[in-house]
């Protein structure tokens, strides 16, 4: 019993970090795709550029994908035998999936009203699309910031 | 590492050779006007500048017609990559002047017009069909409603469906029996308006206005066009609709014919006429006499020798004085970079170009930009299908510009992707060990691998902290290279120097506890750390005014070390992002693997998802690669010693956008018509 219970709590954990993060960049994309739309019924010819900034706040959801990926590994529930997984080390997976689920939901908002402010400002400037790029990506950091210590934390629990 | 310096030439020159010799450094294309407000009398070379411009704008709204009925190829891709038809400026020259271009703006400004003629007439058709829509059954011709006769007139127009009944009494008993009511009710329950026309004798005029304006009537002016009855207007201008639309139609067909005739030509005319503009617009930027004119360029020193060589064969009519630029001068930034590191100047001026005299970054980043972007694509496989597509369109493509920079880039950002994913195992994420059939290569695939993302991350995360200390510290090398080569000692002291030693200490301290390093040591590694405290405690404040200000100052400076510590966990994404690209390679496959055991086509199945998976992957990935490689050197490298703040250098030369201008006619080369 209590081994099913870590096994699901590990589950829980990598449906968090799914699953949040996934929200995060389908909110952030969102935001920066309805920005998008607005520049290019002026100026369709904008797509590709509109397009790259759009895409920005996807990353989120790769890093909870991939978190919970190396969660339900570490279970031993991705090919081969279930691994047994106590109650406290089912719970220490679930922890370590916090991270990723709370920082890449928020960051993927946030690099998503970014994005959607530099889809505008590309719409009077494209020449500066180095810069339009690089301002989405400084919120990105704390995505990556986020990831890290999923994987460090991940990596830290023994089975 | 320096940008060029450069020269400021001033050219004075006889006006009667003023157009052939600036043709000249147009062609030579190493010259930047040095802008000046026009003095003297001007009128002349205005004229001639408004000519061409004239022409210009003839050229642009032939095109603006044209084009959008245009469906030849324009080489798009070609375009974008800068690879245009190459010709000469006489042959260019040549084919504008045979052109007969007010022959062609004239035919086309005829076609426009007559286009606009029959739209206008369309439009009106339509809205006379709406009108006559709501009057069928009016049994009377119509130019009773429009002009009447001598003693009859009419008045049609809108009632909402409410006062219908209302309108019809009053009026019938009013009109009774001279007049005629015919009230049209509309079909669809939820119209709000009725029509109603009214046939009444002249003088009974003024009470038909009162009693309409009793039940909110509004009139609705009808086109005096209309005379017969309904039906046979209707009949009539459903025809000339007809008619109107063939007509449009065979002028649009006509149209696209001289599109496809004509737009090539234009586009090349159009290059030609902003050549010859650019050229004609410099004359005015120079101070003028009577006789000569004197402009001032600047012009990369290292260049001045073969400019003189190109004015050479005016040396009777010319005058020319070379100059350093003075202070309060700003002049342009040429970059100079040797050719394995020109690739990379696109990022320098997307950052911002150096200041004339500054450091240019370019080469500095560019080993770590294309080391970085090996990293985060991090997969043999998606390296190869990139370095392989570039390498196709570079091969394909006479590149030139910014488009060739960046084909270059991939080029090598993708050679280090291959490097990076054989050290890792990753090709085509964990394709090697997913698929049985691919075994074979798993002892040549395991012969070079010597850590895995997936597996140990916290190797790759080591490797990537310690790329960051590398290029930070590299960063403030350059600073302190810099300030040394400005004289400025002290700040190369204090403020690089305080830091690296600082910098320096604390790694030895953390080496030294986490046992990377001997504990015996610890005393020397804590004395190079407050060694380095001291430093900036002592120098940070050497602005402030006042010893407590100072000494504050100093204290806190100090603090900017957590800046460090995050510019350093900045680089963390080389490790995510490599982590990324292979993690959801290894998922595809996985997927792939679980499909292709659906019986019968599941072979078929798996083969798709893994390609589709791994292109989306490698669109994914090669664009995160790209944006966190360069955001690394713009925010944690840059930041250590450049501040851009210059202006690119921008000659005068053939600047065109469908053909490029050489200086002999290509062999083997299409002529142009």
């Amino acid at each position: 019993m209590e081994q099913i219970t870590g096994t699901m709590l590990a589950v829980l954990g990598a449906a968090l970090a799914a699953g949040w993060s996934a929200s995060g960049s389908a909110i952030g994309i969102g935001i920066a795709g309805e920005s998008g739309a607005g520049v290019m019924t002026e100026d369709p010819g904008k797509f590709g550029l509109v397009l790259l900034l759009q895409a920005l706040p996807g990353t989120q959801g790769i890093y909870g994908l991939l978190t919970a990926f190396f969660a339900i590994m570490k279970v031993g529930l991705l090919g081969g035998e279930p691994v047994a997984v106590s109650l406290w080390q089912g719970l220490g997976i679930l922890f370590a999936c916090l991270p990723v689920a709370i920082g890449e939901y928020t960051s993927g908002i946030a690099q998503g009203k970014t994005s959607a402010a530099s889809i505008q400002m590309i719409a009077k400037r494209p020449e500066e699309m180095g810069k339009a790029i690089i301002m989405p990506a400084m919120v990105e950091t704390y995505a990556v910031l986020s990831l890290l210590m999923s994987i460090i934390l991940l990596n830290s629990i023994k089975i | 590492m320096a940008v060029l310096p450069v020269k400021k030439v001033s050219i004075t020159v006889h006006r009667s050779v003023e157009e052939e010799v600036f043709g000249k450094v147009q062609a030579f294309g190493r010259c930047e006007v040095v802008p000046l407000v026009s003095q003297g009398d001007v009128s002349h070379a205005a004229a001639r500048l408004a000519e061409v411009d004239d022409t210009l704008a003839d050229v642009r709204f032939a095109l603006r017609f044209l084009e959008p009925h245009f469906s030849g190829g324009g080489g798009g891709l070609a375009l974008l990559f800068g690879d245009k038809p190459q010709v000469t400026l006489p042959d260019l020259a040549q084919m504008s002047h045979n052109l007969g271009l007010p022959c062609i703006v004239q035919d086309l400004r005829e076609k426009e017009r007559r286009l606009n003629e029959i739209r206008t007439e369309k439009s009106l058709g339509v809205s006379v069909q709406n009108v006559l829509q709501h009057l069928e059954g009016f049994p009377y011709p119509l130019v009773l409603l429009t002009e009447g006769t001598a003693r009859v007139q009419g008045i049609f127009g809108t009632v909402a469906c409410g006062n219908m009944d209302e309108a019809k009494r009053l009026l019938s008993s009013a009109l009774q029996p001279l007049g005629e009511i015919f009230p049209f009710i509309p079909k669809d329950p939820k119209e709000k308006e009725g029509h109603i026309a009214l046939v009444f004798p002249r003088e009974l005029y003024r009470q038909v206005e009162e009693l309409l304006a009793g039940v909110g009537f509004s009139r609705t002016e009808l086109p005096g066009v209309l005379e017969d009855t309904v039906e046979e207007e209707q009949r009539r201008f459903s025809s000339r609709a007809v008619e109107l639309a063939a007509q449009e139609e065979a002028l649009i067909s006509a149209t696209r014919d001289l599109a496809a005739r004509w737009v090539p030509d234009l586009r090349h005319t159009l290059d030609y006429l902003s050549v010859v503009r650019d050229r004609r617009s410099t004359l005015l930027q120079g101070m003028r006499t009577e006789q000569v004119l004197m402009i001032s360029l600047w012009c990369p020193a290292p260049e001045v020798p073969r400019l003189q060589k190109v004015l050479e064969p005016f040396s009777q009519e010319i005058d020319v004085a070379l100059a350093d630029p003075e202070e309060g001068e700003t002049p342009p930034t040429v970059f100079q970079n040797s050719s394995w590191a020109e690739p990379f100047e696109p990022l320098t001026k997307l950052f911002g170009v150096p200041e004339y005299g500054a450091i240019d970054p370019t080469a500095l980043m560019a080993p770590f930009f294309v080391l970085f972007f090996g990293m985060c694509f991090g997969d043999g496989g998606y390296g190869l299908v990139t370095g392989g597509l570039a390498f196709y369109l570079f091969k394909k493509y006479r590149m030139t510009g910014d488009a060739r920079g960046y084909v270059l880039m991939i080029m090598a950002g993708s050679v280090s992707t291959i490097l990076y994913g054989a050290l890792t195992g990753s090709w085509f994420g964990d394709m090697i060990d997913a698929f049985p059939f691919l075994h074979v290569f798993q002892p040549l695939k395991n012969s070079v691998t010597i850590m895995d993302p997936v597996k140990d991350p916290m190797t790759v995360l080591k490797v990537s902290l310690a790329l960051g200390v590398v290029q930070i510290f590299f960063g403030l090398f350059v600073a302190l290279y810099d300030n040394v080569r400005k004289g400025s000692y002290m700040a190369a002291f204090s403020d690089q120097g305080g830091w690296l030693v600082f910098l320096t200490g604390l790694i030895l301290l953390g080496g030294g506890a986490s046992g990377a390093l001997p504990a015996e040591g610890m005393a020397i590694y804590q004395g190079v750390a407050a060694l380095g405290a001291l430093i900036l405690f002592l120098t940070q404040g050497r602005e402030k005014e006042g010893i407590f200000r100072k000494a504050l100052s100093g204290a806190l400076s100090i603090y900017s070390v957590s800046s460090y510590l995050g510019d350093v966990l900045s680089y963390s994404r080389l490790l995510a992002l490599g982590m990324a690209s292979a993690a959801v390679g290894m998922i595809v496959n996985m997927l792939a693997v679980l499909i292709s055991d659906v019986p019968y086509v599941g072979w078929l199945l798996g083969a798709v998802l893994f390609v589709g998976g791994h292109l989306f992957s490698i669109a994914v990935n090669v664009l995160g690669a790209f944006i966190h490689s360069l955001r690394l050197q713009y925010v944690e490298f840059f930041s250590k010693f450049y501040g851009a703040g210059g202006r690119i250098f921008s000659p005068l030369r053939y600047d065109t956008k469908f053909v490029a201008i050489v200086d002999r006619e290509p062999e083997g080369a299409q002529i142009i018509s």
